[in-house]
């Protein structure tokens, strides 16, 4: 059974839409600035719309509880479902990875609390958890046979897609929007604070002297139909997913294993389910923190798997920020991106070749015909995920 | 298909496995403590588990439970997969590192990285050295059709040869935990 | 209280390290790898530790692997920075 891909949506720190990623992409940009927090300034990938801007683009009430997070995955899912309708022939579903849910608004209301001693704002707790986000947004698109909120870290959004991926080929449903949304919080910034690895620079993946991530915010979304949903929507296909794996690094809560066992077993087993040799691919988008831990693992495991293969990969995350569990659908879209417009994006802020190996990343915007490519997720709990799609 | 091969039920009111009833084993104080009374019985030798959130040394302990009720070490290290579900994802975690913003205190990052659900999962995995698929799902209430539903899709595509979980919950002294294995038939 | 003694304690609540009583740590004995077996997240965590307790604040992970080396190595940084 064919998984078509039929529709992308993304809103990161690039803004809102594929098109205003695609030229950020193309252009070398960042989307991370400098921004003001309780403890310093601190570099972000944020969307730089307020939430009342947000709530008026999406024709919501100014005074509507909607945290930022719902706004967000309601714009990338929007547009990745365009003017497909939902038909009662149609089973079809709804799938959300998300790790911070509704947090911004509970963060206002704490700050509130804690430094100005008002608590009329409590009510904003009702949207904290993460299942709330995913009926908002919901409450939108109408999926109604199969709604689910999954959090596997930063690769919940890749776990998303792969889920509706084999639920589509397993003959479960027909039609799946999937991916994933995170908005920035000082919880998040905080805790990666706490573990030191929160560059104060911009980050730099794969680079020798790099120190740390900056975190970003925004969704992404794809929408994968089979062959029966397609007849009836008559969509463009854009690309087929073709292969998926998650495999457990069982070596430490957070960091990744040096040799990146499970980012291996997740790359190689992708390749066997899309039946592709390692030199079939001719992108991979990689996980690229610019963590000490994950870029080293994560490239040792390229070296195993693409032995005597020059894969051309880079991370995005330089242009972003790393959006947690956004991360894995805002970068599926960029991997069909790369495929629809035939161009490999740059690695930005890359000076030093790393010593455990002998690979670069690339590093200007380079055109040339996509036929595969895959996209690397690694979670938290030793969670990592690995996608693949290939050309219409 | 698949075949239930072992069940335990554990929360407040006391302990099932595989049907068999007992009452909780006696501790002063509340839910750490409790775990701690058992992680004790088992004759667990892992010290890093007091270091663990709540959360994570219940699944840990369910799975030492199970281990000792069925033989897992026939399965090669990527052939169980884990696929839990809990209502209050990692709350009871999250909320200590709230109040350390609130607070304006330095993070711990020893909480700090458990405030995510699927943490109990890498836990497990490290534990017992598995590289299997994992699955985390955030839902109001156990579904268990859902469930053995997600389950069906792995057993259909050779992704797995048994699957490992169920419903792990944790909220300040409230605890829940059904634990399935389910292998394929 | 003796500095070594109270760090002993600290780092035995802070780290939960609840099958270790103070006795059990040697002075000149690595923190680290064998010995008592921490890693890198306790790591950070000694350096809230010291945030906290002891007005010391430590920027650079790097920096700490050789302080955190023993708790003698440990006593004689914070009683040459404590402020």
């Amino acid at each position: 059974m064919n998984v078509y891909v039929t529709g992308i949506g993304v809103v990161s720190a690039l803004g809102i839409g594929v098109a205003a990623n695609q030229d950020a992409l193309a252009s070398g940009r960042t989307g991370i600035v400098s921004c003001e927090t309780r403890k310093g300034p601190k570099l972000k990938g944020c969307l730089s719309l307020s939430d009342e801007v947000l709530k008026s683009r999406l024709g919501l009430e100014l005074s509507a509880q909607v945290p930022r997070t719902a706004m967000l995955a309601m714009l990338a899912a929007e547009e990745a479902l365009g003017d497909t309708v939902m038909h009662t022939d149609i089973r079809s579903g709804f799938i959300n990875g998300t790790t911070t849910g509704g947090m911004d608004l509970s963060e206002a209301y704490f700050s509130a609390l804690y430094l100005e001693e008002d608590d009329s704002e409590m009510v904003k707790l009702l949207t904290h958890d993460l299942g709330t986000v995913t009926q908002l947004v919901n409450q939108r698109l109408g999926f109604t046979n199969y709604v689910n909120t999954l959090s596997t870290a930063c690769s919940s959004a890749a776990n998303a897609i792969m889920l509706g991926a084999r639920m589509i080929k397993a003959g479960m449903i027909d039609r799946v929007l999937v991916g994933g949304v995170d908005a920035l919080t000082d919880f998040t910034v905080d805790g990666f604070g706490s573990l030191m690895i929160y560059d104060s620079e911009h980050c730099r993946p794969f680079d020798e002297e790099r120190v740390g991530l900056n975190l970003g915010e925004g969704a992404g979304f794809l929408l994968i139909e089979n062959d029966k949903s397609l007849a009836q929507s008559q969509n463009k296909v854009l690309a087929r997913c073709a292969g998926w794996a998650n495999a457990n690094d069982a070596y430490h809560q957070t960091g990744t294993s040096p040799e990146g066992n499970g980012a291996a077993l997740a790359m190689i087993e992708a390749l066997k389910v899309a039946q592709l040799t390692p030199s079939a691919i001719d992108y991979l988008n990689a996980h690229g923190t610019a963590t000490k831990n994950n870029d080293n693992s994560e490239l040792s495991a390229i070296d195993r798997v693409f032995e005597g293969v020059d894969v051309d990969f880079s991370s995005t995350k330089a242009n972003t920020g790393h959006t947690l569990a956004a991360a894995g659908g805002i970068e599926a879209v960029y991997g069909i991106m790369s495929i629809l417009t035939g161009a490999v994006f740059p690695n930005l802020n890359w000076k030093n070749k790393m010593l455990s190996s002998d690979r670069k990343p690339v590093l200007t915007y380079t055109k040339k015909e996509i036929n595969a490519v895959m996209s690397n997720s690694f979670g938290f709990g030793g969670n990592s995920t690995s996608l693949i799609f290939t050309k219409a | 298909m698949s075949q239930q091969v072992c069940h335990i039920k554990w929360n407040a009111d006391g302990l099932i496995v595989d049907g068999q009833q007992a009452d909780l084993l006696p501790h002063e104080g509340g839910l750490k403590e409790l775990l701690a009374a058992y992680y004790k019985s088992l004759g667990l030798n892992y010290p890093k588990f007091h270091k663990m959130d709540n959360l994570s040394k219940l699944g840990v302990l369910g799975v030492a439970m199970l281990s000792a009720q069925y033989d897992l070490s026939a399965y090669a290290d990527d052939a169980i997969a884990m696929h839990f579900q809990n209502a209050s994802a990692s709350l009871d975690t999250d909320w200590v590192h709230q109040q350390n913003i609130n607070e304006g205190k330095a993070a711990s990052p020893a909480n700090f990285v458990y405030t995510l659900p699927n943490i109990v999962l890498g836990e497990i995995a490290i534990r017992n050295k598995w590289y299997g698929e994992n699955l985390f799902v955030v839902a109001d209430s156990f579904d268990l059709e859902r469930w053995m539903k997600t389950n069906q899709v792995l057993f259909d595509q050779n992704k797995a040869e048994a699957v490992l979980g169920g419903w792990v919950e944790v909220l300040e002294e409230k605890f829940e935990l059904e634990l399935y294995f389910v292998v394929k038939q | 209280m003796d500095l070594k003694l109270e760090l002993k304690e600290k780092l035995i609540d802070q780290l939960n390290l609840e099958e270790v009583k103070p006795e059990d740590i040697k002075d000149d004995e690595p923190l680290f790898g064998e010995g008592l077996g921490l890693d890198s997240i306790d790591a950070l965590e000694i350096i809230v530790i010291l945030d906290n307790n002891y007005n010391i604040k430590i920027g650079n992970p790097e920096e700490a692997r050789d302080i955190f080396h023993s708790i003698n190595t440990l006593a004689t940084y914070i009683e040459a920075n404590q402020k």
